[in-house]
């Protein structure tokens, strides 16, 4: 099948053979199984809805067959392109999160969405996200080499930014994960510990501060720590699934929890996985997360930017920490957040956003010859 | 910190140095600064990579457990749905196995508002099916909303099916499970029930509650199916003929502390308990206390015996009733005649127990009362447990006199099969167990066994010659001892209103079982001339219940020959008493009943000396 030769010089045989293949491979192993799960956890939710039967699977395949051709688009580019994509995309982003202010759809209690005409709704939170970690990186990094520039004071003004927007929103939980990998990436760029601890206190100080103005995030919390003092029905019903998937599952399309959970396809996919496809595939897809984190590492070991190592390792946090809180989530190892399990979850804007996360990750980590710094 | 190395002497001028390990640009720094934050990010890249595996290791443990259970122990549960894991809840079976309750999975009927068409036509359809339904509750259920409205509880299959076949959308099934009792009204005193959602309100049920819901097998009780049945069927029957209100008997194994049959009557059925009135709810055999009467008698002639207080051939002086301070006590019918203790109890005496409980004194009658179990609460496995009403100490001495014939005391059928198990059997208190054992149950040691042989021989007594008679069963040697006590009522003892009981024990020469029934408030017959007393009501009703239980219990009947054998070996100790004893009919219920407690007219018991107790406490 060889048909890109070592010595093919043209842009897909340079991209071919520098691009990080194995991540490739897992990636498409990972949106399979996604699929399958998106199309055996929907239609319940769409007969309960009055919506065709495939409805999901296509909204989802819609925005698929265009993400991906922005992951390879975006992984084809240079480092330095894809610092201004993401400058740009960051500051697309930031104009957008102040439109969902004005104009955006309010969905269970929550002003998250823009409606966007011919394409539908459209969370702008989910795409700022992998632009918001490459902008950090980049001033981050900048900030080592530039003193005329003033980089650490834009930056820490974006991310307080960022941070207002989405708590106006209101969205504790998307303000806790970014606010996570930024002050993740600070460590990385050298935050003393001890103004890391003092991060951590604030944020600690932070989600008090939120259990007591948002009933929402209060109740979860409440029912996290004590089953009884209300309705946890939905992660009984995730434990039951996991319990009646046992270790090879009931089969696809074969489960029950996805005619309980209302969430079933999003925020709860992964007990579908477990009553479906059963604990051993549930590991093997914990198992991808893992081996595209550790290959993202890997590919990070020679590395000489400082710049790349800050915005590779901040995409694959938001990545790993995503996914992990998803996962903790259904099997009630954390309060329930209305988080996506990436690439599997349903969701358009999810997905687009985790595409241009790998599109640049992808196209960070490109083994290039020349050394030339970042 | 590894950013610190690269930092050289931070100076006021340069602040940001504090900050960020790459502006230590300084001369003097050995290594590029660069360089140096690389290397930071890079070790706190791995720190923070390992952090991330810790969080991943800690899903795949949950999920190895959540899934297939935790790997070093129990199994994850089988089922798959809340429901049907509440409603886990174990049979309760009688000894041989037959189920007395159990839990049938069944299907309820729930609507989802958000997907039915309309309110009417889902009532139209529902109504068309559950003709008893309340549409305007529904309708207003329904309104409110919800995606689970319960509409019916526990379909039967064929009802399943119509709804089915009603083909209107938004009817869902929920799996559900009831408890069903097939042998219902006749354990329904001991089985208890549940509430509808399967939690134990009463009798075992509530008792077990725990065991039911947390072990896995079924609970074997002590009961036997075939005794319980005939014991209940013979207790209505009596109560029938008699007009009685109420009933209650036991059959229990002395040896185990086992009991085999436990009625109280009248009963209910336990699946619907809302619609049973509390009279039938009220269980008389372990809940209701009584004044007994007579039947103590026996407990306090054998305390007195044991104790060496008194020997068989003494004699008491029954010639004229019996003054204690302003209190008179006489007997039913009076002998007026010196008696010794088996005429005593033959006789039914109250002026002779009396005189028997004053040379045992009121500490001593107390203590062996007390090892008896009839001054605490019995403990039995269900919650309906009463408790006994008992004089307050120290007792004065008309309190010990009539207590001794069973007066000014209550207590619970229940009781008093412990206190007879201890008489007849090995000396030793049973404490009496609705479940099954195979262990013989070792108790405290309350009577000498020369004792025990004594009373033995004055329990036949009176069954050969007393007041007992229509107890026997013949050729299984019943022993055992009537009771009639008028019922208390707020104007005091009420006389034409009684509690008729007899205590038994058979075979009495290889003693096994101990049976006790009672009547509560039962009316004189044309054929028992009006008389409505124990030897009238409840002797004859225990004779037919062991005739009949005997069989079933294994037991094998003596022979005329064989019986004269036994009773001659039994009596041997009191021989020469005996033999002063005419064997005919001297004694006739219709004459010699003479049962209870007189008071003078002018004073009422509970004004001084005895607690207020009702005869059927509530």
């Amino acid at each position: 099948m060889n048909r890109l030769a070592r010595y093919d010089q043209s842009p897909l045989g340079r991209w071919w053979w520098t691009v990080d293949r194995w991540t490739l491979a897992l990636l498409t192993v990972l949106i399979g199984l996604g699929l399958m799960l998106v199309q055996a956890s929907t239609p319940a939710i769409a007969a309960a809805r009055d919506l065709p039967n495939y409805h999901f699977i296509k909204n989802q395949l819609m925005v698929l067959l265009p993400g991906l051709l922005l992951l390879l688009g975006v992984s084809m580019t240079s480092p330095r392109s894809i610092r201004i994509i993401a400058l740009f995309g960051f500051l697309a982003s930031l104009l957008m999160l102040i439109a969902v202010i004005f104009w955006g759809q309010e969905v269970k209690g929550a002003t998250r969405w823009l409606v966007v005409p011919l394409l539908g709704t459209f969370q702008p939170s989910e795409v700022m996200k992998p632009f918001f970690i490459v902008t950090a990186a980049w001033l981050f990094a900048r900030h080592t080499r530039h003193m005329g520039f003033p980089a650490l004071e834009t930056n820490i003004i974006f991310a307080v930014i960022t941070a207002l927007l989405l708590l106006a929103q209101p969205d504790v939980g998307m303000t806790m994960l970014v606010m996570v990998v930024w002050f993740g990436q600070f460590t990385l760029a050298g935050l003393p510990l001890i103004l890391l601890s003092l991060a951590a206190v604030l944020g600690a100080a932070g989600v008090l501060v939120a259990y007591h103005i948002f009933p929402h995030v209060a109740s979860r919390i409440d029912r996290f720590i004590d089953p009884a003092s209300g309705d946890t029905y939905q992660v009984d019903r995730a434990l039951e699934a996991f319990s009646a998937g046992g270790l090879w599952g009931k089969g696809p399309g074969e489960g029950t929890v996805k005619m309980h959970l209302p969430d079933a396809h999003a925020d709860f996919v992964f007990a579908v996985a477990g009553e479906e496809l059963g604990l051993f595939w549930c590991l093997v897809i914990v198992a991808i997360y893992v081996a595209i984190i550790a290959r993202g590492l890997w590919r990070l070991r020679g590395e000489k930017s400082l710049f790349i190592t800050l915005a590779v390792g901040g995409l694959l946090a938001q990545f790993g920490v995503q996914a992990l809180i998803n996962m903790a989530s259904a099997l009630h190892l954390g309060p329930t957040k209305g988080m996506t399990l990436p690439f599997i979850s349903y969701g358009g804007s999810s997905l687009l956003s985790m595409c241009i996360l790998f599109g640049m990750l992808l196209g960070l980590t490109r083994k290039r010859y020349d050394k030339t710094e970042f | 910190m590894v950013w610190l190395r690269g930092r050289s002497a931070p100076t006021g001028s340069d602040r940001r140095q504090l900050i960020l390990p790459g502006l230590s640009q300084g001369p003097k720094a050995a290594t590029p600064p660069a360089e140096v934050a690389l290397q930071c990010a890079r070790g706190r890249l791995l720190l923070g990579a390992a952090l991330l595996g810790l969080g991943f290791m800690a899903i795949v443990f949950r999920l190895v457990t959540v899934t297939v259970g935790q790997p070093w122990g129990e199994p994850a549960s089988k089922t798959s749905s809340v429901e049907a894991r509440d409603w886990l809840r174990a049979d309760i079976t009688d000894r041989h196995g037959f189920v007395l309750a159990t839990t049938l999975p069944t299907v309820s009927l729930c609507a989802d508002t958000k997907q039915i068409l309309t309110v009417e036509d889902t009532l139209k359809g529902v109504k068309g099916i559950f003709p008893d339904i309340d549409p305007a509750r529904l309708e207003k259920d329904l309104a409110k909303g919800g995606r689970c409205v319960m509409l019916r509880r526990h379909l039967t299959p064929a009802q399943q099916k119509q709804v089915n076949n009603l083909g209107l959308p938004g009817l869902e099934f929920l799996h559900d499970a009831r408890r069903v009792y097939p042998t219902g009204a006749l354990t329904a005193h001991m089985t208890g029930y549940t509430d509808i959602d399967g939690h134990g309100l009463a009798g075992l049920e509530r008792g077990l509650d725990k065991t039911l819901t947390q072990e896995n097998a079924a609970v074997v009780t002590s009961i036997d199916i075939r005794l319980q049945q005939l014991l209940h069927h013979q207790l209505e029957t009596t109560m029938k003929k008699f007009r009685a209100i109420g009933a209650a008997g036991a059959v229990m194994d002395i040896k185990t502390g086992e009991i085999l049959a436990l009625s109280s009557l009248p009963t209910f059925d336990p699946h619907q308990p809302g619609q049973a009135s509390a009279e039938a709810k009220f269980n008389r055999a372990t809940l209701g206390v009584y004044e007994l009467g007579s039947v103590f008698k026996l407990f306090t002639v054998a305390a007195a015996l044991d104790r060496g207080v008194i020997k068989p051939s003494q004699s008491f002086d029954a010639t004229k009733p019996l003054q204690v301070g302003k209190y008179r006590i006489s007997d039913f019918h009076p002998e007026n005649r010196w008696m010794n203790v088996p005429e005593t109890l033959v006789y039914s005496s109250n002026i002779a127990t009396a005189q028997i409980a004053d040379r045992l004194g009121a500490q001593k009658l107390h203590s062996s009362f007390d090892a008896l179990g009839l001054l605490k609460p019995a403990t039995l496995e269900i919650p309906e447990i009463g408790k006994p009403l008992v004089p307050p100490t120290p007792w004065k001495n008309i309190t010990t006199m009539t207590a001794a014939y069973g007066h000014g005391l209550a207590v619970s059928p229940l009781q008093i099969l412990g206190g007879l198990a201890a008489l007849s059997g090995q000396g030793q208190f049973v404490a009496p167990t609705l479940l099954h054992k195979k262990r013989v149950a070792a108790g405290e040691t309350v009577f000498k066994p020369e004792t025990v042989q004594r009373m033995r021989a004055l329990m036949r007594l009176v069954v050969t010659h007393g007041t007992a008679k229509s107890a026997e069963a013949k050729g299984y040697m019943v022993a055992g001892k009537t009771g009639t006590a008028e019922k208390v009522t707020a104007k005091g003892y009420d006389k034409n209103s009684r509690i008729a009981s007899f205590a038994g024990v058979f075979p009495i020469h290889a003693p096994r079982y101990a049976l006790f029934v009672m009547f509560d408030n039962p009316q004189g017959t044309k054929e028992t001339y009006g008389f409505a007393t124990a030897g009238w009501v409840a002797a004859p009703a225990a004779g037919d219940i062991i005739a009949r239980a005997a069989p079933v219990l294994g037991l094998a009947p003596l022979d005329a020959e064989d019986e004269a054998i036994a009773e001659q070996i039994l009596f041997k100790p009191i021989q020469s008493l005996v033999a002063g004893l005419p064997k005919d009919n001297t004694v006739s219920p219709v004459h010699k009943e003479t049962e209870i407690h007189k008071e003078t007219k002018t004073q009422k018991p509970q004004d001084t000396h005895a607690p207020v107790t009702t005869a059927s406490a509530r």
